[in-house]
């Protein structure tokens, strides 16, 4: 094998040196061959007309002698190469076109591959991930999070799952440090979260029974904090206030479920009683050979159990079971694909357009392919060449596309909202993103150079040669470039229409207003370190709050400040939603009540968000804790007074409402609606409670300033540390940010889609000005003719833009009629537009025509220009 | 016909330079003589012939060639079986007395 390989490097590298060899042996054969004949006796006349007879015949095998080397094909290619080389040379403008669009349709597929790669393929960073499943609540058919009795029951009965963990998705901790203040991501989970994971610690052990008080840290947080000490495994931590032993470090890079950098994995201190709190969430490893489906099936039949079981708690909630993947990505998942698919259509029309400009080329050369041909060229060797040729090309565009994609990969990173996702998303060009990219470049080289060598292959030997200059015109040929320009009208108008509908839709969701003004308003979390077990009851809670809240009120250029335990666009925090009743309604007319969103608020909330007032009147600082900690206030939304007290008043009305028993308010406001959840959700039911009759451990405050927030982002924070040094101060950014995260995906797609549809409608634009320039370049002689017999201006320049518009009007109707069947696919992404938008789908129509029509009318106006005279003397 | 004629002779001329190379390096002139003398001037070769068939035979590695001096003192290309060339010399005789004793027994008894 070795030794082939070296021959065939000796063949290819030492061509010289065999040659060499090859005359030296002939010509040792020749002398022994005289030499034979002058024994035999022969004159030396003849013995040397007999060598030279013989040398004749060994002249022809030499041919056959360099073929047995084995290396033809590849000595032809080289050939071929060089060739194509300075072909592509002689050609700079037209090789660098190609070039560039190659790059352009190749780096724009890597980059979007490397994303879809990230998102969808790269497996989970866990053992075995495909048998993994979250299992979830639901209520209503909305997912509402488990509670702790309800996960006990379920890993208690079921047979379909190996193991089951449950964790929280969003809480902090503080961790004090020499001194410092520092609020990480925690997660609660039980002690079998990482073994149902199958990820184990690279550091230390799991948990054990032995000690609930314990920690595992993320390694980024060992190495950050700690200088990577070994000796951290059996340190105590002071985390909230609480003294916590380190057991073990997590290897590099494993975060769970977000960017959690703290686990504290027992399962001890979970809520056994209060069944009805579902906030949490459950991970499970399916059994060998058991599908989602069969888990689903099991779990259905579990959770009806346990309704009838618990029908205080359960009567309505379902259990479901997805896999983990849909879970974090199910609804992305389509719009990656969606992405994909444009990346190809731009692809293809970079494709068309590269083939098209090569056509261009080869009808230059037909007289030179004729000639080669006529010489014995097989045709085998003639597409062998045009092959290369493209295959030139397009190595060139494939180089420079990685480039291109890996720079854009990188401002595309930078769109995405790294807090939403999760830790193990790392977008970058891997070995798998480059294959795709070779593959799709294979092919492309093949698209690009197999059109043009088809047609060259066909090429009419008699009538090229006769025909000279004039057979490019060929109308076959023209056919074909024009079906390449019509495709790519199609694809760019299909593309289009989808970015000018993403467009529309982001627009409108821009303009969509939440309910609240979230310009000028600066959003910090709040996470109090409390150390004593009374520093936990409400009292001092507020208290607390209120001292915080009026010293950020004195740092200059805030105008207000307030605190909301559950702000809208906050993600991963599912305990804010709850039921609630009104006091004597019948348990029958309670199961009608919608879920509301809980939020505890201080009074001048309303005031910092701009949110109007519309009856009653809003909290003020009288409404503060009550002597046996109930709640007595509350104030409510539009929506649920609407749905709850139709054409009625609702103020004064009295509400039940949280399970804690100390929920009996009465409504003495109502207030303007906000969406709670995303921009692109509807608006829910709001029901505010004031904050100083409330217990939430963790909160956020909101202040509204003069410009632009962040400027006042560290006085804000020296004020809290002043009256508590040790409160964690975290997630400072504009409110503005947190609106935009819930819009993230809107806006990328948008800007992705334009960007992908710019290019198209460019290369189609293109597309068409070289055909029609071509056009009109083979029919100079034929315009000059027209001119001197006659036709005015206008007549050429209608000719000329009459059979440049053919092909625009076939490309548009047939782009419609696609992008009519295709946008529908695009419907969840929308927001508030239909996927057959007239306005949008007319828009694009008349961009395309516009474009062309430019296109069309730059060479038709050198038509006109056309001087019969030496149009005629052309050729 | 020809071509078929061909075809038949560079596989048994294959096979004869590999049973000639067995004993001795060779060179081309040198082969080609000992095809004609040891076949009693039945078979012989031509240079045309023999000299692809040897590369090809170099090519698949089933022969080497050294450089060495020629009676007459010039450098000259010599000819070894290789390993390979060695089992590959057992196969084909072995298909070759297969297949020449199914003619022979075909042209007695048919």
């Amino acid at each position: 094998m070795l030794d082939q390989l070296k021959r065939r490097w000796r063949a290819l590298f030492h061509k010289e040196e065999l040659e060499r060899e090859l005359e030296a042996e002939l010509r040792d054969h020749l002398e022994h061959e005289a030499a034979q004949n002058l024994r035999s006796g022969m004159t030396p006349d003849d013995a040397h007309n007999a060598a030279l007879k013989s040398f004749n015949a060994i002249e022809r095998s030499k041919e056959e002698c360099r073929d047995a080397r084995g290396v033809r094909l590849i000595e032809e290619f080289l050939q071929d190469l060089r060739y194509g080389t300075r072909l592509l040379a002689k050609n700079p403008g037209v090789t660098l076109i190609a070039i560039v669009t190659l790059a352009l349709g190749i780096g724009a597929n890597t980059a979007i591959f490397s994303v879809v790669n990230a998102f969808l393929l790269r497996p989970l960073p866990y053992g075995d991930p495909d048998r993994l499943v979250m299992v979830d609540s639901q209520y209503r058919g909305q997912s509402s999070g488990v509670s702790f009795a309800d996960f006990e029951d379920w890993r208690r009965q079921n047979n379909v799952f190996d193991d089951l963990a449950f964790f929280n998705l969003r809480w902090n901790a503080n961790l004090q440090f020499r001194a410092e203040t520092e609020t990480l991501n925690l997660t609660f989970g039980t002690a079998n979260l990482f073994s149902t994971l199958q990820v184990a610690p690279s550091l230390g052990h799991g948990p054990t029974s032995a000690d609930p008080d314990t920690v595992l840290l993320s390694h980024g947080l060992w190495q950050r904090r700690f200088g990577s000490d070994p000796a951290i495994v059996g340190r105590q931590l002071r985390i909230d206030g609480r003294s916590l032993t380190v057991i073990g470090v997590m290897p590099p890079g494993f975060r769970f479920p977000f960017q959690s950098d703290l686990w504290w994995l027992t399962d001890r201190y979970f809520n056994r009683q209060n069944r009805g709190s579902r906030i949490d969430q459950t991970i499970a490893r399916l059994k060998p050979g058991v599908s989602p489906e069969q888990a689903q099936a099991e779990m259905r039949e579990i959770a009806a159990r346990l309704a009838q079981t618990y029908p205080e708690t359960n009567s309505e909630i379902t259990a479901t079971v997805v896999p983990l993947r849909d879970f974090w990505f199910g609804k992305l998942r389509r719009s990656f694909w969606l992405l994909l698919g444009a990346c190809g259509f731009v692809l293809l029309i970079a494709c068309a357009n590269v083939a098209n400009l090569l056509m261009t080329q080869a009808t230059v050369r037909e007289r030179e392919l004729a000639l080669r041909a006529a010489l014995g060229a097989s045709q085998g060797r003639l597409i062998r060449q045009s092959l290369s040729e493209a295959l030139l090309l397009v190595s060139i565009g494939c180089a420079l596309g990685i480039v291109l994609g890996a720079w854009s990969l990188r401002m595309l990173v930078a769109l995405l909202p790294e807090e939403l996702l999760p830790f193990f998303v790392k977008i970058e060009l891997d070995g798998r993103a480059l294959m795709f990219t070779l593959l799709i470049s294979l092919v492309t080289a093949l698209f690009v150079g197999l059109i043009p060598a088809l047609r060259t292959a066909s090429v009419d030997l008699d009538q090229s040669l006769k025909e000279g200059g004039k057979f490019g015109a060929s109308p076959r040929m023209q056919r074909v470039r024009g079906l390449l320009v019509v495709t790519e009208i199609a694809l760019a108008v299909v593309l289009l229409a989808g970015a000018g509908l993403m467009l529309r839709s982001f627009t409108r969701l821009q303009n969509t207003s939440p309910g609240f003004t979230a310009e000028n308003v600066l959003h910090l979390e709040i996470n109090p370190t409390y150390r004593r077990q009374e520093d936990y009851r409400v009292e001092f809670m507020s208290r607390h709050y209120q001292q915080l809240l009026q010293e950020i009120a004195t740092v200059p250029g805030v105008v207000a400040v307030a605190d909301n335990s559950d702000l809208p666009f906050v993600g991963q925090k599912p305990w804010y939603r709850g039921e609630f009743s009104i006091q004597g309604q019948s348990s029958e007319d309670q199961k009608q009540n919608p879920l509301v969103n809980y939020q505890a608020v201080s009074p001048d909330y309303f005031r910092v968000m701009q949110i109007p007032l519309l009856r009653g009147r809003v909290f003020t600082d009288r409404d503060t804790v009550m002597p046996d900690g109930r709640r007595d206030v509350a104030i409510i939304n539009r929506r649920l007074a609407e749905r709850m007290w139709p054409n009625v008043d609702p103020i004064g009305k009295r509400i039940n409402c949280g399970d804690d028993g100390n929920g009996c308010a009465e409504i003495v406001g109502v207030v303007g609606d906000v969406k709670h959840n995303s921009l692109v959700d509807e608006v829910g039911y709001d029901l505010y409670y004031a904050c100083f009759q409330s217990y939430s451990k963790q909160t956020h405050f909101v202040a509204r300033t003069q410009g632009d927030p962040m400027t006042l982002a560290n006085d804000i924070q020296r004020a809290i540390w002043q009256v508590a040094p040790d409160t964690g101060v975290f997630n400072v950014v504009p409110l503005t940010r947190l609106s935009a995260n819930t819009i993230w995906q809107s806006r990328v797609w948008g800007l992705l889609f334009g960007i992908f549809s710019g290019i198209a409608l460019v290369l189609a634009t293109a597309g068409v000005y070289g055909v029609m320039a071509y056009f009109v370049t083979q029919r100079t002689r034929e315009i000059g003719v027209r001119i001197a017999l006659g036709a005015q201006w206008a007549d050429v320049l209608t000719m000329i833009l009459r059979s440049g518009m053919a092909l625009v009007t076939a490309g548009l109707t047939i782009g419609l009629a696609g992008a009519l069947a295709l946008t529908r696919l695009m419907t969840t992404l929308l927001f508030e537009v239909s996927p057959t938008d007239p306005i949008t789908f007319g828009a694009v129509a008349l961009c395309v025509i516009l474009a062309t029509l430019l296109a069309c009318y730059i060479p038709a106006r050198r038509a006109t220009r056309v001087d019969p005279l030496v149009a005629l003397r052309y050729e | 016909m020809k071509k078929e004629e061909a075809d038949l002779l560079r596989g048994t001329l294959e096979l004869l330079i590999l049973r000639l190379l067995r004993a001795h390096q060779l060179n081309g002139w040198e082969i080609m003589q000992q095809l004609q003398i040891v076949s009693g001037d039945a078979l012989s070769v031509t240079p045309g012939a023999l000299y692809p068939a040897l590369h090809r035979l170099e090519n698949r590695g089933l022969i080497s060639a050294v450089w060495g001096p020629s009676e007459n003192n010039r450098k000259a290309k010599f000819y070894a079986l290789t390993s390979a060339g060695r089992k590959q010399l057992d196969r084909d005789r072995k298909n070759w007395e297969r297949f020449s004793g199914a003619v022979a027994i075909v042209l007695r008894d048919a």
